[in-house]
């Protein structure tokens, strides 16, 4: 909210503060009322002064330019050279001198203009930056006091405060409001608004001339309207006009612009209806019909629901809505003659509503949804009326309609001193606990030695419980004078969140396989998923959570962003691309975040581990480079298995996924994940029509894993066994086998066959090429053996390497190379 | 007698060649020809057979002097040697050590989780025990607990996403609060922490950030516990050398509320672009726990209290490693991840 210091002063004298702001703006801060910009007018005429020309000559060097002799009061004379031609000597004049800042960021000093040194210059509107004729130098009357600061002399001189109001203190949202709290802050009593009721027609009566109903009280505790009569609609007066501007409000008219005005002031939402077009002279305050249609005076049609409070006419036809906007069929035009002025209190939840329902949003709504003081209503009706009287000589009729039949009491809370020591951590003190609850028009009443029955005035919305009062010692003492403590910790802590203490691990594991971690939004486009998966439900049999049926958002952002991700791979897969894009040609990374889906139409949310890696090692001249393929994956995933001391896993690859595979993955190189006996994920190459369809070269592959099924649910204790210290020995085996033949399986045997022998296992080795039949390869294994429990003797080996070309025989035909 | 000559000669070439011997393997076979099976010393000793007893003591006692003295030649030239061919293969292994080694793959955390276990770590050191939830929660724990009735104005703070009637993406991470003080029993210090959500996108706003939170309750905490707290915090954190400052504020779960100001850490509080000439900068809000929201949550006020603060943790990220916009964040690009 923008508060114009001067206005500000009109309300409580703060002079002082208008030529320096920003301790007053560090006052406020200080209190809660956040001061976020200061747009201080004077400071765009620094060093701008009023000016006298005591002689005026011809430039020697020139004839177009006059040399001038001016004085800026306390005999100070500069020699300033012109180019302007309607100044004489005895003139009063604006002086820019060294130092001020021109508008178009025009510095000006000292300079030399043909040999003659000039000291400053003198200025017209337009060089001033001010509208207006600007024909030559600014030529200032006689009273004008010389050495006086143009911006103060010329009404440039307003500081504007851009204030952050919490919504619990709708009190201050006007000039008034801001005026009261700094009367509490400052100390200083606040000016009066002086009303002149005189000219009020006693003779005619507001009453007789309009009938007025109000159906819902609970929503409308208190409703004061007057009738002015023969209002002259026209264009408002400079002082008006230059108000509102300062507080970024377009002048319309006259009876709008006072409405404004009263809003801007007192914080009080006022409507002006015109009289003659209010039918049979009647208002209703109620509740529209079901479905009723409204135009509001903006032209925008609406539908209502009936739940809103409405300004009726006999017809029960809406108005306006009461305390949002009014309607077309109402409003203040040019030609109106006879107005209807309303000033009234509306309950905030309702007025809140009716603006979200509807998505009306106006300056009036706003206050009214934070609070408007009840007992500010026929006190902002009287002035706005006097202001009207005064502005377009209507004649406002006596009698005022207020109808408050349930009066507003604020009830007394009960607070001792001890309560709100306690809760400071500091010695509250009685006297200045009674000064500060009576500075903010609290009624105090003291029951005994620090207890205290406190009653808020009807404008603190926010002061309702203990707590409210505490918060406004703290708050008015300052917060630099609470102490600082630790509490003491006298129990046991708790541990963490074993979902969280899981975290690091992976982290840990997975940023020494070189992948970086990631953080996408969790909403994605729908239209991608279903682009990038075809068929999301294949997930499912990959081990993934998902649903067809996604959890979309309402209200999306765009529509780019209107699902719940199914998945953490697309939004990897994305950064992956847009990294190639910006010449990051290989990487990792991974995500551990939440994935969505639906279940019979409940929500679910699962924790997901995602991976993906692309591009290859660029050349090294130790090393052939590298392409990241999947094994890379399926080595993190197997990692991460030992890091939480999962054994009993196995990978399953289909001998055809053409049917089963997502279309975004590569059918032949995609295998899914078993953690006792439950799919848990996949791992898998990209699809190379994903990445010729993004003109990526650079292969990709990717992995998902469902955490809540793949991790343990209790951590699996680390149980050591001590190292044999027998020699190990080491046998290589070639063996020729069908294409086809799944070297898993093949693994299988031999660590079936060697069992506790078995030191460690390699293929070092793949072969396939003219050297062996059609259709076969050969595989290069390096068994080391090593008996725990004593030295293994050759013939024992020996054994060993029989038994298993057996079993590889019999159950595969797989012979020795 | 000819046979000692014959030794003095055969122990003298010895000598000779073991001395000229030019690596190890030359010099072994040397000494295998001299003190092999069929070398010359031992050939010398088959000779013995023909001496009489008392020159078979002696030529026996001559002929061991020269073995042993052999032996000890061979080991002092081996050692040379030794020395002296390794010194060559070293010189032959001579490397290029200005060439780059081959690379091994290193990542990191996410800077967001970075600070995010950074504050954990500095928390759990003073008792709080950190704990999750859900990111969509319903309307009841994400506002009506936490004293944010319906067509309240304090809902505009928090520009919401909607799934269903009932269902919004949570704004805060405050609905973790309602669900420790729920589960657990009291005194309690709780951190929540975890991905947030705001209708809210431009220059310095994500739709989906971070928050993180600490909540204490216990009896008579008061809000010189908390901006000791804080304080603690703000100095592990940021450096030891700064100053916090609380200032008034509103959050309709807290009462008093705080907005809290750390020295900018840029310019220990000079003025700078980050902190806008200010010297101070905005980190997060806390004040103590609306008694509303302990009520909620069944327990007893006043005989319990609590405070409750938080923070933003792409704020925070953005405060201690200068990030110059916060959309480098979620954007993912290696370029600025491998800078950590």
């Amino acid at each position: 909210m923008k508060i114009s210091l001067k206005w500000l002063n009109e309300l409580i004298a703060i002079d002082e503060y208008i030529k320096k702001p920003e301790p007053l703006a560090e006052i406020l801060t200080k209190a809660g009322l956040e001061i976020e910009a200061i747009e201080n007018k004077a400071k765009n005429f620094e060093n701008v002064v009023v000016g006298l020309i005591l002689e005026k000559d011809k430039h020697p060097n020139a004839d177009k330019l006059s040399l001038c002799r001016v004085t800026t009061g306390n005999g100070v004379v500069h020699q300033i050279v012109c180019g302007a031609k309607n100044h004489k000597a005895g003139d009063r004049v604006v002086v820019a001198l060294p130092g001020a800042i021109l508008p178009g960021n025009f510095a000006i000093q000292k300079s030399v203009i043909r040999s003659v040194e000039s000291y400053g210059m003198l200025c017209s509107l337009k060089e001033l930056g001010l509208p207006g004729d600007s024909e030559g130098l600014l030529i200032l009357p006689e009273t004008a006091t010389v050495g006086k600061d143009f911006a103060e002399y010329y009404g440039q001189d307003d500081v504007v405060f851009e204030i952050k109001v919490t919504p619990n203190r709708a009190d201050v949202l006007s000039h008034f409001g801001l005026a009261r709290e700094l009367s509490c802050l400052l100390s200083r009593p606040l000016k009066e608004i002086k009303i002149d009721e005189g000219h009020f027609k006693k003779d005619k009566s507001t009453k007789k001339t309009v009938s007025l109903v109000v159906e819902d009280a609970s929503l409308c505790p208190r409703y004061t309207a007057a009738y002015i009569a023969n209002v002259n609609v026209q264009p408002s007066p400079e002082w008006l006009v230059r108000r509102l501007e300062s507080v970024g409000i377009n002048s319309i008219n006259n009876i709008v612009d006072i409405t404004n005005y009263i809003l801007q002031e007192l914080g009080q939402p006022l409507h002006a209806f015109d009289a003659d077009e209010i039918l049979d002279k009647k208002i209703v305050v109620g509740h529209p019909e079901k479905n009723a249609a409204f135009v509001t005076l903006d032209g925008t049609e609406l539908k209502l629901s009936g739940d809103e409070l409405s300004i009726k006419n006999a017809k029960n036809e809406t108005l306006c809505l009461a305390g949002l906007i009014g309607g077309k069929n109402s409003g203040v035009k040019d030609s109106t003659q006879n107005i209807f002025l309303e000033s009234a209190y509306f309950i905030s939840h309702s007025v809140r509503k009716s603006s979200r329902t509807l998505g009306v949003e106006t300056e009036s709504g706003y206050r009214f949804a934070r609070g408007v003081d009840p007992d500010l209503s026929l006190y902002a009706l009287k002035r706005a009326a006097d202001l009207i009287h005064q502005l377009g000589s209507g004649e406002v009729y006596a009698d005022f309609y207020d109808v408050y039949p349930n009066p507003i009491r604020r009830e007394p809370i009960s607070i001792t001193l001890e309560t709100v020591t306690d809760r400071l951590g500091y010695e509250a003190n009685a006297g200045v606990f009674e000064n500060w609850m009576m500075r903010l028009n609290c009624k105090v009443e003291k029951i005994k030695e620090g207890s205290y029955l406190v009653t808020p005035p009807t404008f603190r919305f926010d002061m309702e419980h203990e707590m409210d009062l505490v918060e406004e010692y703290a708050r008015l003492q300052g917060y630099d004078l609470i102490p600082e403590s630790l509490p003491s910790l006298t129990y046991r802590p708790l541990a963490h969140d074993a979902k969280y203490l899981q975290l690091s691990p992976i982290s840990l594991a997975l940023s020494g396989l070189g992948f970086d971690e990631a953080f996408n939004y969790s909403f994605v486009s729908k239209k991608d998923e279903d682009l990038f998966f075809g068929d999301i439900e294949k997930l499912s049999q990959m081990g993934l959570r998902v649903s067809s049926e996604r959890v979309a958002l309402r209200n999306p952002l765009n529509e780019d962003l209107n699902i719940m991700r199914s998945t953490l791979t697309l939004g990897l897969v994305k950064n992956a691309i847009n990294n190639v894009k910006y010449g990051n040609n290989r990487g990792a990374l991974f995500e551990v975040g939440k994935t969505f889906s639906k279940n019979n139409g409940t929500i679910v949310e699962k924790n997901s581990l995602g991976l993906v890696m692309w591009g290859k090692e660029t050349d090294h001249w130790t090393a052939q480079s590298q392409v990241a393929n999947v094994f890379h994956v399926k080595e993190a995933v197997q990692v991460l298995a030992k890091v939480f001391g999962l054994k009993a896993y196995s990978w399953e690859q289909k001998a055809d996924n053409g049917g089963f595979v997502p279309t975004c993955f590569h059918p032949y190189q995609t295998a899914v994940l078993i953690v006792e006996g439950k799919k848990c994920g996949f791992i898998s190459s990209l699809s190379p029509l994903v990445l010729e369809n993004e003109k990526i070269r650079e292969a990709m592959c990717v992995a998902e894993l469902d955490l809540d099924v793949f991790l343990p649910q209790v951590a699996r204790p680390v149980r050591i066994k001590d190292i044999a210290r027998y020699p190990v020995v080491d046998r290589d085996l070639a063996l020729v086998m069908k294409k086809s033949q799944a070297v898993g399986d093949v693994l299988k045997v031999v660590r079936k066959t060697v069992g506790a022998c078995l030191f460690d296992l390699e293929v070092f080795d793949i072969y396939e090429g003219e050297k062996l039949p059609h259709g076969q390869k050969s595989i290069a294994l390096r068994i080391r053996y090593q008996d725990p429990a004593a030295a293994l003797a050759d013939a024992a080996i020996q054994t060993f390497q029989d038994q298993i070309l057996k079993s590889l025989s019999n159950d595969f035909g797989i012979t020795l190379r | 007698m000819i046979i000692y000559e014959k030794l003095d000669e055969i122990h003298k070439k010895a000598i000779d060649e073991f001395g000229g011997a030019l690596n190890r393997e030359q010099l072994y076979q040397f000494k295998v020809n001299y003190l092999g099976k069929n070398g010359l010393v031992t050939e010398l000793m088959k000779e013995m057979a023909k001496l009489s007893v008392e020159d078979k003591k002696e030529f026996g006692r001559r002929i061991n002097v020269v073995k042993q003295d052999l032996e000890t030649q061979y080991t002092e030239r081996f050692e040379t040697l030794k020395l002296k061919e390794l010194d060559e293969q070293m010189r032959r292994e001579s490397l290029d050590l200005t060439l780059p080694p081959p690379r091994q793959p290193r990542g990191n955390p996410h800077p967001v989780h970075r600070v995010r276990d950074e504050v954990v770590q500095i928390l759990s050191r003073i008792g709080y025990s950190l704990r999750l939830g859900p990111s969509i929660e319903t309307d009841y724990y994400n506002f009506e607990a936490l004293n944010i009735p319906k067509n309240h104005p304090a809902r505009d703070m928090q520009d919401t996403f909607f799934v269903d009637d009932t269902h919004v993406l949570r704004t805060h991470t405050s609905p973790i609060q309602i669900h420790s003080l729920e589960a657990e029993s009291l005194p309690l210090r709780i951190i929540g922490t975890g991905p947030v959500f705001r209708v809210d996108s431009d220059i310095s706003h994500l739709p989906n950030f971070h928050q993180i939170e600490g909540m204490c309750v216990d009896r008579k905490i008061s809000m010189a516990d908390l901006k000791g707290t804080i304080t603690y915090f703000v100095k592990e954190f940021f450096g030891s050398d700064l100053k916090t400052r609380f200032r008034p504020s509103y959050f309709p779960f807290t009462e008093p509320s705080a907005e809290v100001d750390c020295q900018c850490p840029i310019c220990k509080g000079k003025g700078c672009s980050l902190c806008k000439n200010s010297g101070w900068i905005e980190i997060g809000g806390a004040g103590l726990m609306n008694p509303k929201v302990l009520l909620a949550a069944k327990v007893k006020y006043p005989e319990w209290t609590g405070f409750a603060f938080g923070f933003g943790l792409e704020r925070m990220a953005i405060i201690k490693y200068g990030i110059p916009d916060i959309r480098l964040l979620p954007e993912n690009n290696l370029s600025f991840l491998k800078q950590f």
